[in-house]
């Protein structure tokens, strides 16, 4: 009778250990995943996030063929950039993280965006990187197919615009709709940190 | 003869005046994609129903809405835009649109350009909008 509950108590023992040891290791995998350090294609070569890391980011989620939200937000950011001193200026980027590789290529986006703050740098990967990374970012994004329309298809996505602190810490979502001047407050905060 | 004639511009003119359209705007934007914007105002006591926008300088023009659901951008095409009788309907940002793809010269600043509007039982409405930068 001992002997058997001693057995039970092991192999429960047992049990648990490996059910922690293989929740911690699924742990370190999740971990292990920094959608911040993946490689895109920019206008500044490969980079990462992360490489932006000392200056205020924005990080804006977009598509080319979105015809008002995501241009009305280039051109809030583009003049909120154009309140800073060009030192401020210095200080942030915004990253537009394209959502639709499949019809924007990396020349697209350049020339685009071209046309709003130097500031404002296209990040493009391929459709299985950006799922994976706004998914582990929190961002949704989905290709819905429109069968009535000659688009074929269209993105509904989230619409906000993330800010980073210099150290790479999420400050917070800034809604659609924020004006420019909302904006800079936001960016003045965050210059003032030390 | 000359009571026909006046018959045919009264007749004209009472169409031209069903439906008002005003603010007719096309946002400038780099790239073959934008969308215009106008006011649609139906002074008759029966609805009207905008069914298909036209123009030459673009290759489609689609009737569309954008619906923001918990801070979520959706964009759809719509069949029509239904004005209610003695009311008005605004296309505007982030809302109603006339989406327009695969303009074939790029539009220029403070520029006309026409657009043909197609009601549900009424001649075509021919109107000009303007190309602009909209500020935020
Ligand atoms: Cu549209």
């Amino acid at each position: 009778m001992k002997t058997k509950t001693l057995f039970l108590n092991v192999l429960f023992a047992t049990f648990l250990a490996f059910a922690l040891y293989y929740s911690y290791q699924k742990g370190e995998e999740k971990r292990s995943y920094n959608p911040y350090q993946v490689q895109f294609e920019t206008s500044l070569g490969k980079k990462s996030i992360a490489d932006f890391q000392g200056k205020t980011v924005l990080i804006y989620f977009g598509f080319l063929s979105c015809p008002d939200v995501c241009p009305t937000t280039l051109q809030t950011v583009t003049s909120a950039f154009k309140k800073l001193s060009i030192e401020e200026q210095n200080k942030v980027v915004m990253l537009f993280i394209d959502l639709d590789p499949e019809r924007d290529k990396l020349e697209n986006l350049k020339n685009y965006l071209s046309n709003f703050h130097s500031n404002i740098i296209p990040f493009s990967a391929d459709l299985k990187t950006v799922k994976e990374v706004t998914k582990a970012i929190g961002i949704f994004f989905e290709k819905v197919p429109l069968k009535e329309s000659k688009m074929g298809y269209t993105i509904d996505h989230s619409t906000g615009l993330l800010l980073l602190s210099k150290t790479g810490e999420l400050i917070t979502n800034i809604n659609h709709g924020a004006t420019s001047a909302e904006i800079v407050a936001y960016l003045k905060d965050e210059f003032k940190k030390p | 003869m000359k009571y026909f004639l006046l018959l045919t511009l009264f007749v004209q003119s009472t169409i031209a005046n069903e439906i008002d359209v005003s603010n007719a705007s096309i946002r400038l934007l780099p790239g073959t994609t934008t969308a215009a914007f106008l006011t649609l105002e139906n002074k008759t006591d029966k609805e009207i129903v905008l069914e298909k926008v036209s123009g030459d300088f673009a290759e489609t023009f689609e009737l569309h809405d954008m619906v923001m659901e918990a801070g979520r951008m959706q964009m759809r095409p719509l069949q029509s835009i239904i004005i209610a009788a003695k009311s008005k309907v605004d296309l505007k940002h982030g809302g109603k649109h006339i989406m327009i793809f695969n303009i074939k010269k790029p539009l220029t600043e403070k520029q006309e350009y026409p657009l043909n509007l197609h009601f549900k039982n009424l001649p075509i409405k021919k109107i000009k909008a303007q190309a602009i930068k909209p500020v935020f």
